[in-house]
């Protein structure tokens, strides 16, 4: 969407968000010692080990994943009602939570609700007392030395509503520093030993994932017993595995869901394949390693589900019927032509082609044979002659009820991206009731449509201008890539006379 | 907005009007959107414009 915002003077302030892409896709390459899958459409199921993801640090893109996975507790000095039992507390000031496991991110519900309960066992003051360099431990505690010491936690993990059956769980001795780093300052958190949530169904004990619990002292020890504490549960295990995509090899890992805690079947977990054979690494653009996203191989589409630990993945090669996607030139006398992009589909994504979040290269593949099914394209960059064209699911359809879009692709009829459709600008902004006063900002916002498809226009840029260079930084590496003319649309802002007060340029969106 | 804009009367609607030059996807497409302004209540009154309650 092109935004405009009519500053004071009269004058157009462009507003322009660009956002850091990933390297383009992987370059794959069957791995040497991997023979040919037993059966290329068939199903194949392997095993995935349990890791910690503060021992990833090698990897940056474990790390950046992790960032976005917590889940936060506010403590209150009241037990709640809707435990059935809490242990025998030493502390006449515990403090009593709840935190929230298992909640599908694309899927809003209520999850599952984890008690807990923070005590103190009378016995770290003493032991505070001592300097850590004589009591041979790192210093695992806040320096404070008046208040409260919550040193002990029970942690609903089995979610019976029962914390009495549940073990004590102790201040970790020697946590990980990497576990602070997105929690503020060090010497406010207090993390326990990581505990083991069940995420199956009922009565599956042995699917569970493990969380670090981060007691976080706000402003003190003392106000944190009259309700300021928080504790912030991070995702501490991953899963991580070898698995086979076709003849390719992959080394695989599965992380608790994005900006949540618990299973790791969800479609929006992290998953990161990278070539056993040792060719690039995926890109971190998030969407592309989602476990939900349609894998190609050697010509075949693969999805991967997992269960609800991560314990196994299984690759379901896709064998039913394919239709085809192509752009075409139309009537229009245009040379080279091509797309590449992000297609959703039933909340998974399907990317075409060497794929990259910014459309600063030129796509070649003008033809796609994909799984039938109904799609909906998040990015689609086409290259349209000298133009790169950057489409994607009209939203604004949906609000009203609609479907965004349609992609139909069909066996028997191919779905043909020509741009002969009337294209229609719509207006986001400012509203058409609303009355404004001189002094007012007012935000001018208006977008190309493609009604027919149900399509937006989010981005135009003339390939035979080449006006500068983007830089940024990937995988500890400095990438660039050429920069095009934007075919911003003008604005000019006339009174009921006809006279022009203001004008300028509008960005796409 | 500016704040000393000068309206024509107690309101005024202005028209904001967007250009996209496509080239050869479409051509040049045009689309004009209404912005309506009124004058603040207390400019009204200076001017002995305000209306009665």
């Amino acid at each position: 969407m092109a935004k405009c915002r009519w500053a004071i003077g009269g004058t157009l302030a462009l507003m322009f968000m660009c956002s850091a892409p990933s390297s383009p896709g992987a370059d794959e390459k069957p791995a040497p010692d991997v023979k040919a899958p037993a059966a290329a459409s068939g199903e194949a199921v392997f095993k995935m080990q349990e890791v910690s993801v503060f021992d990833q640090k090698e990897d940056p893109q474990t790390a950046n994943f992790r960032m976005f996975g917590s889940a936060m507790a506010s403590c209150t000095t009241k037990p709640a009602t809707e435990v059935k039992a809490y242990p025998k507390l030493n502390s006449k000031r515990a403090l009593y939570g709840m935190v929230v496991v298992n909640r599908d991110p694309e899927k809003p519900g209520p999850g599952t609700k984890c008690y807990f309960v923070l005590d103190e066992s009378g016995t770290s003051e003493k032991a505070a007392e001592k300097p850590a360099e004589k009591s041979g431990e790192k210093a695992a505690e806040p320096k404070k030395s008046s208040g409260p010491r919550y040193d002990r936690l029970y942690f609903d993990a089995n979610h019976d509503l029962d914390l009495s059956n549940d073990p004590a769980v102790s201040v970790m001795k020697d946590p990980p520093e990497n576990a602070f780093q997105f929690l503020g300052n060090r010497e406010n958190c207090q993390a326990f030993d990581t505990v083991a949530v069940q995420v199956g169904d009922e009565g599956a004990k042995d699917q569970t994932v493990r969380v670090l619990p981060v007691l976080i002292y706000n402003a003190g020890l003392e106000t944190l017993y009259r309700g300021a504490g928080q504790v912030t549960f991070l995702p501490a295990s991953a899963r991580k595995g070898e698995i086979r995509l076709g003849s390719k090899a992959y080394t695989a890992v599965l992380m608790q869901p994005r900006g949540s805690i618990g299973r790791m079947n969800y479609a929006s977990c992290p998953l990161m394949l990278t070539p056993v054979a040792g060719a690039k690494k995926a890109p971190a653009y998030p969407w592309l390693n989602s476990l939900g996203m349609v894998r190609e191989a050697d010509g075949e589409f693969y999805t991967i589900s997992a269960t609800p630990s991560g314990d196994k993945l299984t690759v379901q090669c896709y064998s039913g019927d394919r239709g085809v996607l192509e752009v075409s030139k139309g009537k229009r006398d245009i040379k080279e032509i091509g797309m590449a992009g992000l297609l959703q589909s039933k909340g998974s994504y399907l990317p075409l082609g060497d794929f990259s979040y910014m459309p600063t290269e030129k796509s070649k593949i003008a033809k796609y044979r994909l799984p039938v099914g109904d799609y909906m394209p998040a990015i689609l960059n086409v290259t349209y002659g000298d133009l790169q064209v950057s489409l994607r699911a009209d939203y604004t359809r949906s609000q009203g009820g609609k479907p965004a879009s349609n992609m139909e692709i069909r066996n028997d009829k191919p779905y043909v991206l020509d741009f002969s459709e009337k294209p229609e600008v719509k207006f986001q902004g400012p509203p058409q009731d609303k009355v404004f006063q001189p002094g007012d900002n007012i935000r001018l916002a208006a977008m190309i449509a493609i009604p027919e498809k149900g399509l937006l226009i989010g981005g135009l840029d003339d390939l035979t201008k080449k006006v500068g260079e983007m830089k940024w930084t990937a995988e500890g590496k400095e990438m660039s890539a050429p920069r095009y003319e934007s075919l911003e649309p003008t604005v000019v802002i006339a009174d009921s006379a006809g006279k022009k007060l203001a004008q300028g340029k509008m960005p796409f969106g | 907005m500016p704040k000393d804009l000068k309206l024509s009367g107690n309101e005024e609607t202005l028209i904001a009007t967007v250009t996209y030059d496509t080239k050869d996807l479409y051509g040049k497409i045009e689309a004009k959107r209404e912005i309506k302004l009124k004058k603040p209540e207390e400019e009204k009154e200076d001017k002995g414009e305000k209306t009665k309650k």
